[in-house]
């Protein structure tokens, strides 16, 4: 350079440069959709609920953010929820000013992590100069540099790549009785590359990794019976089962190690079976169903989706398509895994980005929409014994709509927020009740104690289902086919001790019908509705009404709103032997 | 501070990558950039930034990136979703 201005950092690297850019911090990404775990739902689909979708399919969540900015070059950071997170970059997609991010993250739904942007000083429009300081300028007169606008400081950097194999133990098989059976994909595979700075909670990456692939399994079979008079005939069968689960490539950042791990996490899964068979006869016609799975899996896989699962990943005003393109997968197999590529560490700090924990820009947390209720319990309760003014022991309980939503987990007596398992979020509001207070010891019992039991109003920010009574019932979590309000909660409760009899406590619209064929037809179909233990809704001398019923007017006058379908509870369910086939789902209740 | 820059308050003496070069890379052609033109850094990395939504269904895969002495090529092939390039320096 023959004018201009160069100086360098502690290793001897340039570190400002006037013939080039700084690349600048410029604002956060603010998420948009819900976090999804689709699974293919079509023809001779094996539903896949949670537990398998954790420990079968290995399947993360499926976000969306969006960033409206002014560049044409865009450097996306993350910054992990929580220590040693699974996160990959599935797309970036521009158009004019907008960015969206699809990303992939392990953990609960409310465990997304954030993201950041960094951009060319010489993209940004307008740069608000300090009144003293440094400013400088390029050849072309364009501002590549200025004190009120810090470049990127870089703490580490890296080379990684993603390791060959998804999978290399054993997976386990699913046969002719694989109705309800699942593969264990798992991933037990990554490569560990490690740098010169530690991770914290602090650290922000940029990578976006280039490896994606699946694994998949096949079985099929034949059998026959006898059949016909003294079973002299035969009646052949052909079955086939398959099931995949597509995969990302992720990293993880450990704390406290200089390690990033590349590693690999599902997007998509599914599983389906089919038998067929032919007359009672003594002939054989076995080809003809052979290959019955095959025919089905190639019929338009991409169509049959969960219903609507990543509708909210499509931004309407865009021409370019947003929403993540998954794939299913006839086989093993693995792409783009050669490349390598650069790995960006640097640390929020530097920027004055604050540390919490995914905040949801769009969620209007000074106008939270706090509850209070002692029927169905509906608070926040802080239980505590003061001996003598000091506080010896507390105990937090948090209620939503009756269930115990922190059942199992210890929340600290000044907390303020709870993020339940299933990702939703509770946040203590105003102070409502302190009328419970007993003072109890005193001469030979001891000190003097006082207990207190006082009860805050809560908020609950939902990514999940709404709780059902018991915080441990994981449910299903495509709410695609509710059509409860957004603003009314939707409550499931106690089928199990519903499917014995016992009818306290439990909240559900259930749908029966003769016979044990799904209820395509729409007719035929019963309603009833139970809310809180109380039958509510019957709709017996208006069957024709059918499963086109979403909305009623129960015997209290309210309406309620059918919710999601719960295929844990084995719909349709056939289990009371009495000829009829139910269905359960959600219910909300205006 | 022992050396570096210091600016009315702002010590600005840590490692940073600069903005060398910018563009999108293009299916099929081969873009590079000469180190000779840039003797003054001495560590040159290249950032590829997807602009659009990945096919794994198309098995698109992303651009890659193959260094020697004289330059950094980006190498695009066919089956290559879009993306951006960013050449970054010290």
């Amino acid at each position: 350079m023959s004018y201009g201005i160069k100086t360098f950092d502690d290793e001897g690297y340039v570190n400002l440069h006037s013939d080039y850019s700084s690349l600048v911090y410029v604002g956060e990404f603010t998420k948009i959709t819900n976090p999804v775990r689709p699974v293919y739902e079509g023809d001779y689909s094996i539903a896949i609920l949670d537990y398998n979708k954790n420990n079968k399919y290995d399947q993360g969540w499926l976000v969306q953010y969006e960033f409206d900015f002014d560049t044409d070059n865009l450097v996306p950071f993350y910054r992990p929820d929580y220590n040693g997170q699974e996160i990959g970059i599935v797309d970036v997609v521009n158009e004019g000013n907008k960015w969206i991010i699809n990303a992939l993250f392990k953990g609960d739904a409310g465990n997304f992590p954030r993201f950041f942007a960094f951009a060319p000083l010489t993209d940004i429009p307008t740069v608000t100069l300090s009144d003293s300081g440094i400013a400088v300028y390029d050849e072309d007169s364009q501002l590549v540099f200025t004190d009120s606008q810090p470049p990127l400081r870089i703490d580490d950097v890296l080379t990684v790549q993603h390791p060959t194999s998804i999978r290399t133990g054993e997976r386990g098989t699913c046969g002719r009785d694989g109705t309800n059976c699942h593969i264990n994909f798992t991933s037990d595979q990554s490569t560990t590359h490690t740098g010169t700075v530690n991770n914290t909670n602090t650290k922000i990456y940029h990578v976006v990794p280039s490896a994606y692939g699946g694994l998949a399994f096949d079985n099929n079979g034949t059998f026959e019976r006898s059949c016909g008079l003294f079973g002299w005939g035969d009646r052949k069968y052909a079955w086939g089962y398959r099931s995949w689960s597509s995969f990302r490539g992720t990293l993880t950042h450990p704390y406290g190690t200089a390690d990033h791990n590349t590693g690999w996490l599902g997007d998509f899964s599914g599983a389906l079976y089919q038998q067929v068979n032919g007359s009672c006869g003594y002939g054989g016609f076995l080809g003809a169903l052979l290959g019955i799975v095959a025919v089905v899996f190639t019929g338009g896989i991409g169509l049959a989706l969960v219903g609507g699962a990543l509708a909210g990943f499509v931004v309407g005003e865009l021409t370019s398509p947003t929403a993540p393109g998954l794939k299913a997968y006839e086989n093993d197999e693995i792409f783009d895994q050669n490349s390598s590529y650069e790995l960006l560490v640097t640390d929020a700090t530097y920027y004055n980005i604050d540390s919490a924990n995914g905040i949801d820009n769009s969620i209007d947390y000074n106008n939270l929409p706090y509850q209070y209720s002692t029927s169905p319990r509906t608070y926040w309760q802080l239980y505590s014994i003061e001996v003598l003014g000091d506080t010896v022991t507390n105990t937090i309980e948090i209620y939503w709509n009756g269930a115990l939503v922190n059942s199992g987990s210890t929340v600290g007596e000044f907390s303020t927020r709870f993020t339940a398992g299933n990702g939703d979020t509770y946040i203590r509001g105003d102070l409502e009740d302190t009328t419970s207070q007993a003072f109890s010891g005193g001469g030979y019992e001891g000190p003097p104690y006082v207990t207190f039991n006082d009860k805050y109003k809560v908020a609950r920010i939902a990514y999940g289902q709404e709780p059902s009574g018991d915080a441990s019932d994981d449910d299903d979590d495509d709410d695609s086919d509710s059509n409860v309000p957004s603003d009314i909660p939707e409550l499931y409760a106690n089928i199990p001790q519903y499917k014995l009899g016992i009818f306290s406590n439990v909240t559900a619209w259930i749908t029966y019908w003769s016979g044990s064929a799904s209820s395509a037809s729409g007719t035929n179909t019963n309603n009833f509705i139970i809310y809180n233990g109380q039958f509510v809704y019957f709709d017996i001398n208006n069957a024709a009404t059918g499963t086109s019923t979403t909305s009623a007017t129960a015997n209290d006058g309210r309406t309620y709103y059918r919710g999601a379908s719960h295929p844990e509870d084995g719909n349709p369910y056939t289990g009371f032997n009495n000829g009829y086939s139910y269905t359960f789902f959600g219910v909300g209740r205006e | 501070m022992a050396y570096g820059l210091a600016i009315d308050g702002f010590s600005f003496n840590y490692g940073t990558y600069s903005v060398v070069a910018t563009g999108t890379v293009t299916t099929g052609n081969q873009t590079f950039v000469s180190k000779l033109a840039h003797p003054d850094l001495s560590d040159l990395k290249v950032v590829f930034i997807p602009i659009g939504v990945r096919s794994p269904g198309d098995e698109e895969v992303r651009p890659v990136v193959i260094e020697n002495s004289y330059a950094l090529y980006a190498n695009s092939p066919n089956n290559m979703s879009p993306h951006k390039y960013i050449v970054l320096g010290r």
